[in-house]
């Protein structure tokens, strides 16, 4: 297959229409929706490895419908209850595909800088954290020996 | 055909800390390991997108690196996570570096469950003490938890998901201790201090966290010790007096050879060690090498992991940080009103990063998708803190690794298939954990919990117990010092020795053993008892 008929592919189209209804983008944070072609592209790559399962599942939910176009016809509304009910019921299946957005669209650096965090990788520049208040140890510390000889 | 005086196989913790111990019988040693070296600056935290990295994951049917065997675990209540390297599952492992108590080798004992071990704490100690040295071990002395000892370094920072832990164990009256811990907090042995990339999980570019990669290879190739990368190991050979002779292996690309040794030692963890000697079969041993118990494979125990997350009101430190901190050993010695025997431990997880802290909600079924998502995910990133139990598993023969029938690895060697179910025990004990942790959250101030869910499927770090040692035949594989009951000159290293699980997380103890091992080795060469 070409990368245009992957692109082009009902199945493509479904799992973008499907990614875009379950986070839209926001104008208040100022973020795209998952169907943003730049977070999309990663999706895409990294449900690859599991093309047949997924392709399966994408049929069987379009299949219930009639067909690809005729669920892709939906409209806004209609379309995310049925990936809502699709997401709540076929979880297992359909666990690939979410875990899949989720990592694409928390690593996108537009959305890291509206949550305040670096899109840089953390090395080698690290983070600070504080030492924290140690006396909280003081009543553990006064505590007698809680193990069992052996 | 090559002839090597000892052959080690795997080059993960365990084969690190006794290829060192033995380097200075100045023998020709030989470890092959399957993985190749990992180069830290390529590991995820080092470039963006780091929490989206398959080929980091630490499960081995997600990988499916080409240093990977799979692992069919469909029959089993939790899944088994590992990494093939030089280093081992060392290049994921958060470091968390507790010893096992004294109780832990005496548990028939004092509980009159399983089987005591062959050995005492007091026989490992010194080997614990000169691990936790080699290692670089932080942490703190005092704690009445366990018999005096002396970290080599000052403990990880609190911070702030470790200090509102704290207030909920100080709240309850329950105990709490930093962390024993093989990272860094101050520059030591010529690796970095820690830097707080909060990614322990996924390698440590920084390189301070004590992966064997870092700190006992450096040094056992340094004195003599030839380590060769990318060699799967896929039989052990025997002779006609029935020791071993040595093994066949494939060099990178597949190509079989076969090498020759006086010692063959095996270090491939719980799973990798099994499936070695269950694919090692020949005339004399036709079911498995070593395996004339029929233990080998059986009595598979994993530590089932419960989790709570905590979401508070406030910011903790999220992705910032080690993993672990403090720990908890209020619940781990025995208290039949509890309504199980034996116990577990608490440990923290500090926080995760974004796209993890995802994940964790989607897996809590606490993320809502469409208009509503974005304001919920912003609820809770930075706020979670995870209250962890280590739960001690015993040994049952039902749960077992056995040979995989159908899948096999890149050289066509059969993978591992493995059963497991949680025992009536270790459910009351985790139902009972859970609850306390529930109650913690609730003392920390938690507003919300998250996951509340054990046992957890994707945390079988742990792999224990299926070569076990013991004083004779009946009940084990390998005698008090590791040496085969059958083969007397085929040793097991790695956790698969494992009588019992204890509650805490095994690293220190299945090195603290190798390096026991080596110890009892070199002595019994020296007045040549060695093969008696
Ligand atoms: C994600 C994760 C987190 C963890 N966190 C902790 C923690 O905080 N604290 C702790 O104590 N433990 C932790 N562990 C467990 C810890 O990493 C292991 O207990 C430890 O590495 C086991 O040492 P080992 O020598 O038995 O095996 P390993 O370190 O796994 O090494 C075994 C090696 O053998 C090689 N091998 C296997 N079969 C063959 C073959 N046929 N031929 C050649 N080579 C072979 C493998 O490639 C591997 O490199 C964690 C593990 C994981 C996966």
């Amino acid at each position: 297959m070409t990368d245009q008929e992957i692109q082009d592919s009902s199945e493509t189209q479904l799992i973008r229409r499907m990614v875009g209804s379950l986070i839209p983008a926001s104008r208040n944070h100022g973020i795209p929706a998952a169907d943003d072609p730049l977070i999309l592209k990663r999706v895409l790559q990294a449900v690859s490895r599991f093309q047949a399962p997924l392709t399966a599942e994408l049929r069987a939910l379009a299949g219930a419908h009639g067909s690809p176009e005729a669920l892709l016809a939906l409209d806004a509304a209609d379309f995310g209850e049925v990936v809502a009910r699709a997401v709540e019921e076929r979880i297992g299946a359909l666990g690939i595909l979410l875990t899949a957005v989720l990592q694409a669209y928390y690593t996108d650096p537009r959305v890291l800088r509206s949550l305040g965090k670096s899109p840089d990788p953390p090395f080698p520049h690290g983070n600070d954290i504080a030492q924290g208040d140690w006396t909280l140890l003081d009543p553990v510390r006064s505590r007698p020996p809680l193990y069992r000889d052996g | 055909m090559e002839q090597v005086d000892v052959l080690i196989v795997g080059a993960g913790a365990s084969a690190a800390a006794f290829a060192w111990a033995m380097a200075e019988t100045r023998m020709h040693i030989v470890c092959l390991e399957q993985g190749d070296w990992v180069d830290h600056k390529t590991y995820p935290i080092a470039s963006p997108a780091w929490e989206a990295r398959p080929d980091f994951s630490n499960d081995p049917n997600v990988r499916q690196g080409p240093a990977d065997y799979p692992i069919d675990a469909r029959r089993s209540e939790i899944a088994p996570a590992n990494f093939n390297a030089v280093g081992g599952a060392t290049i994921l492992y958060a470091g968390h570096f507790p010893r096992f108590h004294p109780s832990d080798f005496r548990v028939r004992t004092l509980d009159g469950v399983a089987d005591d071990w062959p050995i005492s704490y007091a026989t490992l100690e010194p080997f614990y003490e000169l691990n936790e040295r080699m290692m670089g071990v932080s942490g703190l002395a005092g704690d009445p938890a366990y018999p005096p000892k002396q970290p080599v370094m000052p403990p990880l920072p609190l911070g702030k998901s470790g200090a509102a832990l704290a207030r909920g164990y100080n709240a309850l009256g329950w105990h709490w201790w930093p962390s024993d811990c093989a990272i860094n907090t101050v520059e030591y042995d010529g690796r970095a201090r820690c830097i707080n990339l909060g990614a322990c999980g996924l390698g440590c570019a920084q390189g301070a966290k004590a992966s064997v990669d870092l700190t006992y290879w450096p040094a056992a190739i340094r004195a003599g010790v030839e380590l060769r990368p990318g060699r799967r190991v896929r039989e052990i050979t025997v002779d006609d007096h029935g020791m071993a002779s040595g093994a066949i292996y494939h060099e990178p690309g597949g190509a079989v050879r076969r090498i020759a040794a006086h010692i063959v030692v095996v270090a491939c963890n719980g799973i990798g060690t099994p499936r070695l000697l269950l694919n090692s079969v020949s005339p004399r041993f036709p079911d498995g090498l070593a395996n004339s118990s029929g233990l080998v494979g059986k009595n598979l125990m994993f530590h089932p992991y419960g989790v709570v997350d905590a979401v508070l009101d406030h910011a903790l430190d999220g992705n910032r940080g080690p993993y672990k901190g403090i720990a908890s050993h209020q619940f781990y010695e025995t208290d039949l009103s509890r309504g199980f025997v034996r116990g577990f431990s608490f440990e923290m997880q500090r926080g995760y990063g974004p796209a993890a802290s995802a994940l964790v909600a989607l897996q809590a079924g606490a993320l809502p998708w469409g208009a509503q998502h974005h304001d919920a995910y912003r609820e809770l990133i930075d706020r979670t803190v995870s209250i962890v139990a280590v739960c001690e598993d015993l040994p049952e023969p039902c749960n077992e690794v056995t040979l995989d029938p159908e899948q096999t690895d890149a050289d066509g060697i059969p993978g591992a298939r493995i059963h497991y179910t949680l025992s009536e025990n270790s459910r009351r004990m985790m139902d009972f954990a859970l609850d306390r942790g529930r109650e913690l959250a609730a003392a920390a101030g938690a507003v919300r919990l998250l996951r509340q869910m054990g046992p957890a499927r994707a945390a079988g770090f742990h792999l224990m117990g299926t070569a076990r040692m013991g004083a004779s035949l009946a009940n084990s594989v390998v005698n008090a010092w590791g040496r085969s009951h059958d083969v007397k000159n085929l040793f097991i290293i790695d956790g698969s020795l494992f009588v019992t699980s204890a509650a805490v997380n095994p690293t220190a103890t299945i090195q603290a053993l190798a390096l026991y091992i080596a110890s009892e080795i070199k002595a019994r060469l020296s007045n040549s008892t060695l093969f008696d």
